[in-house]
């Protein structure tokens, strides 16, 4: 095999996987505004991917905000002598990217990949063919209450992890670069409307991207314990990657039409 | 009636189905024979539309399901039951929820009696009603093979698909599951499908044996037939021969 048809046969296995997750979504889709939607089933979703993500969020985003104030802090003595805007770059870097992409990830890798090897399992196991022999949809089952029980947690997590950030950022600017807490807090609450939504917007779309890879992952694996190990972690190395390259230029298009 | 006309399949470069026509009639036990990968899980599984065929015909009960839309598939699906390999119970829902599941989507008049049905099931297959409310995970093989089996018959199927229902288990556990089989088909009346390589399961249980080997079906007939059969192929098959026509890949460790 020379270089051209290695070449050739990865893109073509590229634009294949992207037309079966396209097809996918759009099946998910479908059933979300077609079919009658299971409550029960997306309750319990939302009980996993949600509220069990919010413990190791929370901690990612106390941090995070933490650690940028630190930074930022410093860096700015150093400069200025004196620890200036702290709360500005704080609040406009958790809102805008670290908030949703920190959460996004951690949610890829824990909820992704959970789904990832649950649905794979599954597949191995002829439980999807059964499901369908029993006269159920295993988009509808499976994937249905997935998406949107993600939909909704994500850009819910976003938010926490907004607030719980930027309160770990004002424990370390006012505890200890000694900045006056009205200052911090003024100008948190300077930050617009705009920009939380700009992170929000990207949060939905974030979801929509780890579920749809770990579904389409999970469904499409082959080759018993093996395989699932497989789909897990292409599941959750896809996505992670999804969500950085996305980040750009999602945050490119948002500016560009005034958001943020 | 089940009809296959000349069904092909296709996974990537392996062509699995090259041609096979097979019929199916009412009230009668057909196993399919054949090695391993010869393609007997992947015929049936055309019957229910799990899989549609790259060319050919499919028709149950004068219906043509290899081009059909969901909804039609859907009354179809109300027609088989599967009985899985692996028996592939939900392992989330316990043993009740799995035997009701088919029933709520495929026929929700019969849950007004949900309960009686679930202990009547489990009955059919030789199971206590203390079983329904154990998960999946504390169930032995041989056991799971009955849930599942209880699972595929709530609903009341004309057809059943059995696909190897005695792989896996002891030789007595194997006999209970064949007489179940024969069992159902008494009571019940209904049309078995069964996908094996046991011969003495197949010989029990089936009115009719017929042989898959690469793609297509080379013998049909009675047990009795099939025994006294003069082809090499299902000679070598039954005896279970490495010498003769079909060469097994052997793994390259020698």
């Amino acid at each position: 095999m020379n270089i051209f048809q290695a070449l050739g046969r990865h893109i073509l296995d590229l634009a294949e996987s992207l037309g079966s997750v396209t097809i996918l979504l759009q099946k998910t889709l479908k059933w979300i505004f077609r079919g009658k939607p299971d409550f029960r089933n997306i309750f319990a979703q939302m009980l996993e991917i949600g509220v069990r993500s919010f413990p190791v969020t929370s901690l990612t985003a106390l941090f995070t905000g933490m650690v940028l104030a630190l930074q930022t802090g410093y860096s700015f003595r150093k400069v200025f002598n004196e620890p200036l805007y702290v709360g500005t770059v704080v609040g406009l870097s958790l809102v805008k990217e670290l908030g949703p992409v920190l959460t996004a990830l951690v949610v890829s890798g824990r909820v992704g990949a959970a789904i990832a090897a649950e649905l794979g399992t599954m597949n191995v196991t002829e439980q999807l063919d059964a499901l369908y022999t029993l006269g159920t949809n295993p988009v509808r089952y499976l994937a249905v209450p997935r998406f949107m029980a993600s939909f909704l947690m994500v850009p819910l997590l976003t938010l926490y992890a907004d607030i719980i950030g930027i309160i770990g950022g004002s424990f370390v600017a006012i505890g200890r670069l000694g900045i006056p807490s009205t200052v911090y807090w003024n100008e948190i609450q300077a930050m617009q409307l705009n920009e939380c939504f700009h992170g929000l917007i990207k949060s939905f779309i974030f979801a929509v991207i780890i579920v749809t890879t770990a579904c389409y992952k999970g469904f499409n694996c082959s080759g018993g314990a093996e395989g699932v190990g497989r789909a897990t972690t292409s599941a959750v190395v896809v996505s992670m990657v999804l969500i950085l390259v996305s980040d750009y230029f999602m945050s490119a298009l948002l500016v560009s039409i005034g958001i943020g | 009636m089940i009809r296959l006309q000349n069904v092909h399949k296709a996974f990537g470069k392996n062509r699995v189905l090259r041609g096979v026509d097979l019929e199916i009639r009412d009230g009668e036990t057909l196993t399919i024979m054949g090695g391993s990968g010869t393609g007997k899980s992947v015929t049936i599984k055309h019957m229910v539309g799990l899989l549609k065929p790259d060319a050919g015909q499919i028709w149950v009960d004068g219906l043509e399901i290899s081009n059909a839309n969901e909804a039609r598939l859907h009354q179809v699906q109300m027609k088989f039951g599967y009985l899985f390999q692996g028996a592939a119970l939900f392992d989330s829902l316990t043993v009740a929820e799995n035997v009701l599941f088919g029933v709520r989507n495929l026929r929700p008049e019969l849950m007004d009696r949900a309960e009686e049905l679930v202990v009547q099931k489990l009955a059919l297959v030789g199971l206590k009603p203390e079983v329904a409310d154990m998960k999946p995970a504390e169930l032995s093989g041989g056991m799971k093979k009955r849930v599942g089996l209880a699972r595929a018959i709530a609903y009341e199927p004309s057809y059943i698909l059995y696909d190897e229902p005695t792989t896996g288990l002891d030789p007595i556990m194997s006999d209970v599951i064949n007489e179940l089989i024969l069992g159902l088909q008494k009571k019940l009346g209904v049309t078995g499908i069964v996908v094996t390589h046991d011969m003495k399961s197949a010989y029990k249980v089936s009115n009719r044996i017929a042989m898959l080997y690469e793609g297509r079906i080379v013998a049909d007939g009675t047990p009795q037939e099939i025994q006294n059969s003069t082809n090499p192929l299902v000679k070598q098959f039954i005896t279970g021969s490495a010498e003769g026509p079909i060469q097994m890949a052997v793994r390259a460790y020698e």
